[in-house]
C-alpha cells in the first residue's frame, strides 16, 4: 500500500520532476552566466579595491629620517608616521572617519625646524568651527600638546623650532597668530596681527622667526612682525606668478610665472636689509605642464616636474646655463615632495606596488618605503599604464593614460571604458578593468576645473584613435565620469548615442535626458549623504525606466560626494566590476 | 484525450512557471545591493513586485502540481496570467511601451538582452493564457464520456449492451430474439483514489480505466472490498 502510494504521490507526478529539472536549469544558466567572468575578479576587486588612495600631506622632516603621510582607510582618512631609516615602519597618528567627514582643516602642517615637533591640524567641533593644532614628537610621533585652533585656518608656518604662526580668514580679512612656547613648556598665543591679506592669500611661509611671506594674487607680499603692515616685494606684470618656493638658507624664491603661452621660472633673492632683487635667470619652454617647482640641496639647486611624451619627468638643475637632470619615472605619480637629497614620491611604477617611494637624486634609484599594500597580491596585477598622446581642438597636446588588458589575445576584442580625469594615479577602477580585460583611457586634466570644458572633444579624440586599434571592440564603449564630468558625460550620451554601450556614473551631477539616449544600461552610484542623492537619483532612475533604459543604482551609506575610505572605494569598485562584467 | 492535454499543459506549466520563479529570486538575490526602479502602477520597487509575483507563481505551480481538479488547476493558471496580463496592460497605459528598464536587472542577472527578456515572458504567458483558456473551454463544452449499461437477457441469459436512456424498454434480444426488458443493472460503489469522491459503476466495467467524473485523474474501477 505505502509502495502504491509512493508511486501515485511521487512518481506519477512529472510535474514535478519537470518543475525541479527546470528550476536546475535556471541555476545552471545562472552558474554558467557568472562563470563567464574574468576568473577570480571578486577577489581582484578585493584587493585593489583595498589599496587606500594617498591624501595630500606627504611630509618628510628636514633630515630625512621621518615622513608623514595620509592615505585612506576602510573607515576614513588617516595619517601614519615613517621611519625612512628603519625600512618603514608606519606608527597610526590619527584618522577622520568618513561618516560626518568634515569641511575644516585636517593634515600635518610641518615639522619644526630643528625636526623635534610636527605640527598638526585636526577638526574639533564642526558647531563651534574649532580645529585642534596637534604637536607631536617628531622622533616618536608621540602627542606633545594640543592647542586650540580655528575652522578658518588657510597657512601654517614654523618660525623657529620653539614658535609657529597660522594665517585664518575672520570673513573679510586674512589674519595672523603667532603662537611661542615659553621656557615652562607651554604654547601661548604670542601676537595675532589683524587685516595682512585679503581672500587670495595664500602659501605663507617663514622668511625669519619673526617675518613671512605669501602669495597674493600674482604678487608676492611679506610682513615683519615688528611692522604692522605688509609689503609687496614682488609684483607680477606680464607674467602670472603660479606657485612658489623658498630657501630659508639662501634666502632666495624660485617664482613659477606663467605668461599664458610658456612659463619661465625666476630665482628672487631676500635682502634682510628689506631690499629685494629679482632676477636670477629664467627657462623658457613650452612646458604648460611645469609644476611643483622646489628648492632642494638648501636652495644650491632647484627641480620641477614636468610631462614629456606623456613620461613624467623630474628636472633638476644647479643652475640657468647648465642642462638638467632628468629622472624620469615610469608609472603613475599622486604626489612628490623634494627633500635634499630625495625625492618622495607617492604613486606607482609598472607593475611595482603603490607606496611612498625615495628616490635618491645620486643613484637615480627609487626605493620603496611604505607599501600600502598590506599582503601581497595574490590575484590581481598592477597594470602599468601607457600613453597616448594627441591634440585636442584647441590645437593643445594631451596625454591620455592607457590600461590595456592585463593580457590580450591575437584577433580577440575588448571593451572600452573613457573618460577624463586629474590625478588618475592610482583608482581601483582601471585596474580592475584592465585585470579584467577591458581597456580604460582617462584623459589626463592638469587640475579639477582646467580643461574640463574640452571633456567631450577629448573623449571623442580618444574615442577616435582606440576606434583603430583592431583589439578595440567598439560595439561595447563605456562612458565614465564623476562628479562635474557627469554632464559631460550626458552630452556625448545624447549627442552620439549610437557610439556607446553604457555609462558609469560616479556622485554624478548631471544625468542625460532618458529620451534621448539609446544606451541600454547605465550605473549611478553615489553617497547617502551628498545632499538630496537619494530623491534625485531614484527619480532619476523611474523617469528613465519609463523609457526602458536600466539605471543600476547603488549608494554608499554614509558618504559624502568626495569618497573618504576604502570602503567605499571597494563598493563602488564592486558595482563598477558587476556593471561592467555582468555577473 | 483532452484529459493528457490538460495533464500536459499543468506540468510544463508547473516547469515554467518554476523556472520564472528562480530566475526572478536569482536575480533578487544577486542585485540585492542595486536600488530598483518603483514600478509605474503601485509605486512599489520592482524587487518586492519580484517578491509577491514568485510567491503567487510558487502557490500556481504548486497547484498545477499536487492538485487533482484539473478545471480548477486551468483556473488558476488562467487567473494568475490574466492578472499579469492586466499588470502589463496598465503599465502601458502609464506609458511604458518598453518594459526594458523594469526587467533590466532580471535580465543581466542572465546575460539577456531586455528586449529579448521581454519576448521571453511575453511568450510564456501568452502560452499560459492561450491554452489554458482553450483547454478550460474544450472542458466546460465536452459531454461526458457514457458507460453503456449491460443487462442479461431473461430467457437466454446473453449479455446485452444499452444506452441508459433506453432503461425500461422492451426490446427483443439480439442472441434469442425474444422480448426482454432492458433492467438497470446492479451498481457498484467505489470511491476515487485522488478525490475520494464516490463513483458508482455496473459490476462489468471492473477492471476498466476511466477517468473520475469528479477530478478527472484516470483511475481503475475496482470491486469494492
Amino acid at each position: 500500500m505505502n509502495n502504491k502510494l509512493i508511486q501515485r504521490v511521487v512518481f506519477d507526478r512529472a510535474g514535478l520532476w519537470l518543475a525541479l529539472a527546470a528550476m536546475l536549469s535556471v541555476i545552471a544558466w545562472r552558474g554558467w552566466v557568472v562563470t563567464q567572468k574574468p576568473a577570480h575578479i571578486q577577489k581582484i576587486v578585493e584587493e585593489l579595491a583595498s589599496i587606500g588612495d594617498f591624501n595630500f600631506g606627504l611630509t618628510p622632516n628636514h633630515s630625512n629620517t621621518y615622513v608623514v603621510f595620509s592615505q585612506q582607510t576602510v573607515t576614513g582618512v588617516a595619517f601614519f608616521f615613517c621611519d625612512t631609516t628603519g625600512g618603514g615602519r608606519e606608527k597610526f597618528l590619527c584618522e577622520e572617519p568618513e561618516k560626518g567627514y568634515s569641511w575644516l582643516p585636517f593634515g600635518i602642517k610641518g615639522w619644526s625646524p630643528d625636526d623635534k615637533l610636527f605640527a598638526f591640524c585636526y577638526p574639533s567641533d564642526l558647531a563651534k568651527y574649532e580645529d585642534q593644532i596637534i604637536i607631536y614628537d617628531g622622533s616618536s610621533g608621540e602627542v606633545v600638546t594640543k592647542l586650540m585652533g580655528t575652522a578658518f585656518m588657510s597657512d601654517f608656518t614654523w618660525l623657529s623650532p620653539h614658535s609657529f604662526a597660522y594665517s585664518f580668514w575672520n570673513g573679510d580679512t586674512h589674519d595672523i597668530t603667532v603662537i611661542e612656547k615659553k621656557p615652562d613648556g607651554d604654547w601661548v598665543l604670542a601676537q595675532t596681527l589683524k587685516q595682512i591679506g585679503n581672500k587670495e592669500m595664500t602659501g605663507m611661509v617663514a622668511t625669519s622667526p619673526h617675518s613671512v611671506a605669501w602669495r597674493q594674487g600674482g604678487d608676492v607680499w611679506a610682513l615683519d612682525f615688528n611692522s604692522p603692515t605688509p609689503k609687496k616685494i614682488w609684483e607680477s606684470t606680464t607674467n602670472q606668478l603660479m606657485e612658489f618656493t623658498y630657501s630659508s638658507e639662501t634666502h632666495e624664491f624660485l617664482l613659477n610665472c606663467s605668461d599664458g603661452k610658456e612659463r619661465c621660472l625666476i630665482r628672487f633673492r631676500f635682502n634682510l636689509r628689506n631690499k629685494w632683487t629679482a632676477d636670477a635667470g629664467s627657462i623658457s619652454n613650452q612646458m604648460d605642464s611645469i609644476h611643483n617647482v622646489a628648492w632642494i640641496n638648501n636652495g644650491v639647486r632647484y627641480a620641477y616636474l614636468s610631462l614629456e611624451q606623456g613620461v613624467s619627468v623630474f628636472h633638476i638643475k644647479t643652475d640657468v646655463n647648465t642642462e638638467p637632470i632628468d629622472l624620469p619615472w615610469r608609472g603613475c605619480i599622486e604626489n612628490y615632495v623634494l627633500n635634499g637629497d630625495h625625492l618622495y614620491i607617492e604613486g606607482f611604477r609598472t607593475n611595482e606596488a603603490p607606496g611612498v617611494w625615495d628616490y635618491n637624486i645620486h643613484s637615480r634609484e627609487p626605493n620603496l618605503v611604505v607599501s600600502v599594500l598590506e599582503h601581497p597580491l595574490r590575484y590581481a596585477s598592477i597594470v602599468g599604464a601607457d600613453t597616448l598622446v594627441f591634440t585636442n581642438s584647441n590645437g593643445k597636446q594631451k596625454r591620455c593614460l592607457l590600461w590595456p588588458p592585463s593580457h590580450i589575445a591575437v584577433g580577440k576584442k575588448y571593451p572600452l571604458i573613457i573618460g577624463q580625469q586629474p590625478y588618475a594615479w592610482w583608482q581601483a577602477c582601471p585596474q580592475i578593468a584592465a585585470n579584467g580585460g577591458c581597456y580604460f583611457a582617462l584623459v589626463d586634466r592638469p587640475s579639477w576645473f582646467e580643461d574640463l570644458e574640452n571633456w567631450e572633444d577629448e573623449v571623442m579624440k580618444v574615442y577616435g584613435l582606440m576606434a583603430k586599434n583592431p583589439n578595440v571592440d567598439t560595439n561595447q564603449v563605456f562612458l565614465y565620469g564623476m562628479s562635474a564630468e557627469t554632464s559631460y558625460v550626458s552630452n556625448l550620451l545624447s549627442e552620439k548615442p549610437d557610439l556607446w554601450r553604457g555609462a558609469i556614473l560616479f556622485n554624478p551631477t548631471g544625468t542625460p535626458d532618458p529620451s534621448a539616449i539609446r544606451i541600454s544600461s547605465m550605473l549611478i552610484l553615489d553617497g547617502t549623504d551628498d545632499g538630496d542623492a537619494i530623491k534625485r537619483w531614484t527619480d532619476y532612475q523611474n523617469k528613465a525606466a519609463l523609457e526602458g533604459i536600466t539605471v543600476k543604482l547603488a549608494y554608499v551609506e554614509g558618504a559624502q560626494h568626495v569618497s573618504h575610505s576604502t570602503a567605499t572605494e571597494h563598493q563602488k569598485s564592486e558595482e563598477f566590476a558587476r556593471f561592467l562584467f555582468g555577473y | 484525450m483532452q484529459a493528457k492535454l490538460t495533464r500536459c499543459f499543468t506540468e510544463s506549466a508547473a516547469a515554467l512557471l518554476a523556472a520564472f520563479i528562480t530566475a526572478l529570486y536569482i536575480s533578487n538575490v544577486a542585485n540585492s545591493k542595486l536600488v530598483q526602479p518603483r514600478d509605474p502602477l503601485f509605486g512599489v520597487p520592482m524587487n518586492v513586485i519580484f517578491w509577491i509575483l514568485g510567491a503567487g507563481a510558487i502557490i500556481v505551480m504548486l497547484a498545477a502540481i499536487f492538485m487533482q481538479k484539473s478545471r480548477f488547476k486551468l483556473a488558476l493558471i488562467l487567473c494568475f496570467t490574466t492578472n499579469l496580463i492586466i499588470y502589463r496592460m496598465g503599465m502601458q497605459w502609464q506609458g511604458v511601451h518598453n518594459p526594458g528598464g523594469y526587467l533590466g536587472t532580471l535580465a543581466h542577472t542572465f546575460n539577456l538582452s531586455t528586449s529579448f527578456t521581454n519576448d521571453l515572458l511575453s511568450l510564456l504567458f501568452l502560452y499560459f493564457f492561450t491554452i489554458s483558456t482553450a483547454l478550460l473551454l474544450w472542458n466546460f463544452l465536452a459531454k461526458p464520456k457514457e458507460i453503456p449499461l449491460k443487462a442479461f437477457c431473461v430467457h437466454c441469459g446473453g449479455h446485452i449492451a444499452f444506452s441508459a436512456g433506453n432503461l425500461g424498454q422492451k426490446i427483443p434480444c439480439p442472441h434469442c430474439q425474444k422480448e426482454t426488458t432492458l433492467r438497470k443493472p446492479d451498481l457498484l460503489k467505489m470511491s476515487c483514489f485522488f478525490c475520494q469522491e464516490h463513483i458508482e459503476f455496473p459490476s462489468h466495467a471492473i477492471g476498466e480505466k476511466m477517468p473520475c467524473p469528479h477530478c478527472n485523474m484516470d483511475i481503475t474501477l475496482k470491486e469494492p472490498s
